[in-house]
């Protein structure tokens, strides 16, 4: 007579190493996830070159472009044009940038102060912005 | 068994890890030109480094060819060449008649109140030098150099009648959407499968994204660079908005912009603080959110249940305003 043997339902040493596999790998991923440091920097281009800043620690940068002077200002975690000698000030009116895909602009000086990371707000685009 | 569980974990670690955005599925080229910033993002997908590449040059050269028919202050343009001109009737090529027809629908639907002859009002004011407040004398004077009957288009024969040659256009509140037109019409003939421009924060999508959802454009809140009013839900075509919040200068605790009331000389005092529309026209909705700006709430959504192939969102102090039927998502009632 021919025995049929089902597979034992038991938790294996295997299933157990498996699933404490995954579980581990799940928290590192949502560690990732939660923590990743977002928004945190900053790149200034002028010209052909840029410069990364962390938002984190807060600075004053003196950018000459274009022959025009800009201070750029790291604070709280927010960056902004503060003083410019460009003609238009529309940099300095664009006020202060902290989220990722934001920028701030100064066309005289051909200068662009953006702010990176993954965005948050899931939008392709602003309108009425520089991003 | 062990099947079973190791598909639930693989889902549960695809969960836990997010959904974020591939940060290479687009390549950004950005430049300066038309006295903005541009940003053309093109999708990667299967396409070569090479090919990006030329579209991206491509797409500059477009810009700056534009830049070189309607820049008002570079010497070397045809429009500068047209305000400088002493002749009443003066032959135009294809790409400037083409920005003056549709100026022309936006003048007539709009009552003039987007008017691309306020180029000597917008000369004495000098929003972005700083000011100062003109004498109203001067202003009135300027004002007798504008209006929007004070030019005529022959579209058969590329000409422009200008017989009171003071007058001065400035094509300003319609480059940017004109620019962004002739991006998207170029990137449709490409290789390239999706992507989107922004010239100067005028939006223009083409192409279908791979997960099948519309393009979110958010709108920017005129209060807070970081901030988004709400947002336009878009499969094709472009968004452009209008505010006080960039170029003004303020003098004794009053802000003036640079959107010029055609009726009054002076920055218009609508009780908006920006106007944002969509249309299948970059150029159209550039103009059109200038001429909402102009007018006010109430005559702009009217304005917008009378005409078709536009629609708008308008932000006052009071709160934010749409056309019915638009396709958005607003942050705010």
């Amino acid at each position: 007579m021919a025995v049929i043997r089902h597979p034992s339902r038991k938790l294996t040493f295997s299933d157990v190493f498996v699933i404490v596999l995954f579980l581990l790998a799940a928290v590192i991923s949502a560690c990732f996830s939660l923590f990743r440091d977002d928004g945190t920097s900053c790149i200034i281009t002028y010209g052909s070159a840029s410069e990364t800043f962390s938002l984190s620690e807060d600075r004053v940068i003196s950018v000459l472009s274009n022959g025009h002077a800009l201070t750029v200002t790291i604070k709280n975690g927010a960056v902004s044009v503060t003083e410019s000698d460009c003609p238009d000030s529309v940099c300095v009116n664009s006020g202060s940038v902290s989220r990722p895909g934001q920028a701030v602009v100064c066309v005289p000086a051909q200068v662009t102060v953006r702010v990176e990371g993954s965005r948050t707000d899931n939008a392709d685009a602003i309108a009425g912005g520089v991003s | 068994m062990k099947l079973r569980i190791f598909a639930l974990l693989a889902t549960f670690v695809f969960l836990l890890s997010g959904c974020t955005r591939d940060p290479e599925e687009y390549r950004d080229t950005v430049f300066f030109a038309m006295d903005t910033y541009i940003t053309v993002r093109l999708a990667r997908a299967g396409i070569t480094e090479k090919q990006l590449d030329e579209v991206s040059s491509e797409c500059e050269r477009i810009v700056r060819d534009l830049e070189s028919v309607l820049s008002a202050h570079d010497p070397e343009s045809e429009l500068y060449a047209l305000n400088h001109s002493d002749a009443e009737f003066t032959i135009i090529s294809d790409t400037l008649e083409d920005v003056l027809t549709t100026v022309c629908d936006i003048h007539g639907i709009t009552g003039g109140a987007y008017d691309c002859t306020l180029g000597g009002l917008a000369e004495l004011w000098n929003i972005t030098g700083g000011g100062p407040v003109p004498d109203k004398e001067d202003i009135d004077a300027a004002l007798a150099h504008t209006g929007y009957n004070t030019i005529t288009l022959d579209e058969k024969r590329n000409t422009v009648m200008r017989p009171d040659t003071d007058v001065q256009l400035d094509l300003g509140g319609i480059g940017k959407g004109a620019a962004a037109d002739r991006l998207i019409w170029y990137l449709e003939t490409t290789d390239i499968p999706y992507g989107l421009v922004s010239v100067g924060g005028t939006i223009g999508v083409f192409g279908d994204k791979p997960d099948g959802t519309p393009y979110k454009i958010g709108i920017r809140d005129p209060d807070d660079p970081n901030g988004v009013v709400g947002y336009f839900l878009i499969d094709e075509g472009f968004v452009a908005v209008s505010g006080d919040y960039e170029r003004y200068f303020e003098d004794n605790g009053v802000r003036y912009h640079h959107i010029f009331d055609p009726s009054t000389g002076y920055p218009a005092d609508s009780g908006l603080r920006s106007t944002a529309v969509y249309s299948l026209n970059g150029a159209t909705a550039d103009a059109l959110s200038t001429a909402l700006f102009v007018m006010g709430a109430e005559a702009a959504l009217e304005l917008c249940e009378t005409h078709e192939g536009f629609e708008a969102v308008l932000v006052s102090d009071d709160g934010i305003t749409q056309t019915a039927g638009a396709r958005t998502e607003l942050l705010t009632p």
